[in-house]
């Protein structure tokens, strides 16, 4: 108490800084980490599967199918989610990627999109996402 | 007293050491995640292989083509007037040597679409906007550049422009890739060479 009331007007100050640098730091609207470092696995190749190479993976697999329900294979056995990719940095469903304890795959009937999304959930810091290849008709 | 006034000043000191720490790494994306990915899922970020065709043929020089792919596919077969940056080196190396003059358009293409959107997302999300794809890459310049067939009796003029553009872009690619092995490698080092000197920003 005798320490508050000493310290009364610089303690304000002092939290406020506190609490507004957790904020930034915690805050999803921005891009805070190594460009380079996030993006190294598009260089060599190791963020994108094959559906065999998906049957070998462990832990709790979650494919989001970006904008086209139908594109879900039917015999896949882990969670499937359908999100329009324009909506996926909605809070509901970056809380549901974050939260997946296991790998998170994007599958689009277009390897466009799935590419994009991949590059701009990874450099916000996520990890173990993946994209299934489509493979040409 | 005095002590109370040196915690004071260090607790201060402390407040604006936390609000002044950089938040973001050495090279971090400087754009807003919903801006960037309503920005690269937007048609406007990719150009078709037809408008491609149409720069090249005018040699439009506000345009700039990066070719991502290995040196020695680029070797193989090069779109006129493309740089070689390999995908790999395009993410490691500071972009600026590169994607520094805006005055061009940037666009990026790889062998299919995978390395190129990644480049564009990359490209734009470090704050280059004037950053483009070809869509469909070499694959898709191939099939509608240099596979293109006069079918038909009747052409429309719109249709008969089309068709002139890819053949004349398609006759100065194969000229190109003709070219014996030692004269294609100087004019594909003397693009290097002019992408460079952009850099500059000379007039």
């Amino acid at each position: 108490m005798k320490f508050i009331k000493q310290y009364w007007p610089v303690l304000p100050l002092f939290l406020l800084a506190v609490i507004l640098v957790l904020i930034r730091t915690f805050s999803q609207k921005n891009f805070r980490y190594d460009a380079v470092k996030w993006a190294e696995p598009s260089a060599i190749g190791s963020n994108i599967l094959t559906e065999d190479q998906i049957a070998t993976l462990s832990g709790e697999i979650l494919l989001i199918s970006l904008g086209n329900e139908a594109a879900i294979d039917r015999q896949f056995q882990g969670n499937t989610m359908n999100i329009n990719p324009e909506s996926i940095l909605e809070k509901t469903n970056l809380m549901r990627i974050r939260k997946n304890n296991g790998p998170v795959i994007l599958y689009s009937g277009d390897n466009s999109v799935s590419a994009r999304v991949w590059m701009v959930l990874s450099e916000m810091g996520m990890k173990n996402i993946y994209i299934l290849k489509k493979n040409p008709a | 007293m005095i002590i109370r006034k040196e915690f004071s000043v260090l607790l201060l000191l402390l407040s604006l050491i936390l609000a002044l720490l950089p938040l973001t790494a050495n090279r971090s994306f400087t754009a807003k995640p919903d801006k960037l990915l309503s920005d690269v899922l937007n048609e406007d970020a990719s150009f078709t292989v037809d408008q491609v065709a149409e720069f090249i043929i005018r040699e439009d020089n506000t345009v700039q083509l990066i070719d991502l792919r290995l040196p020695e596919e680029f070797r193989k077969q090069a779109i006129p007037g493309a740089v070689n940056i390999p995908y790999p080196e395009f993410v490691t190396k500071d972009p600026e040597i590169w994607l520094g003059n805006k005055n061009v358009r940037n666009i990026f293409y790889s062998a299919g679409d995978i390395e190129s959107d990644y480049a564009l997302v990359y490209a734009r999300g470090l704050g280059y906007d004037n950053s483009y794809v070809m869509a469909g890459g070499v694959t898709e310049w191939i099939r509608t550049v240099m596979e293109t067939k006069f079918t038909g009796d009747r052409i429309t003029a719109r249709e008969n422009a089309l068709f002139e553009t890819r053949r004349r872009a398609g006759e100065m690619f194969t000229e190109l890739n003709n070219l014996p092995d030692s004269l294609k490698m100087k004019f594909l080092e003397s693009k290097k060479f002019s992408a460079k000197k952009l850099d500059g920003g000379c007039e």
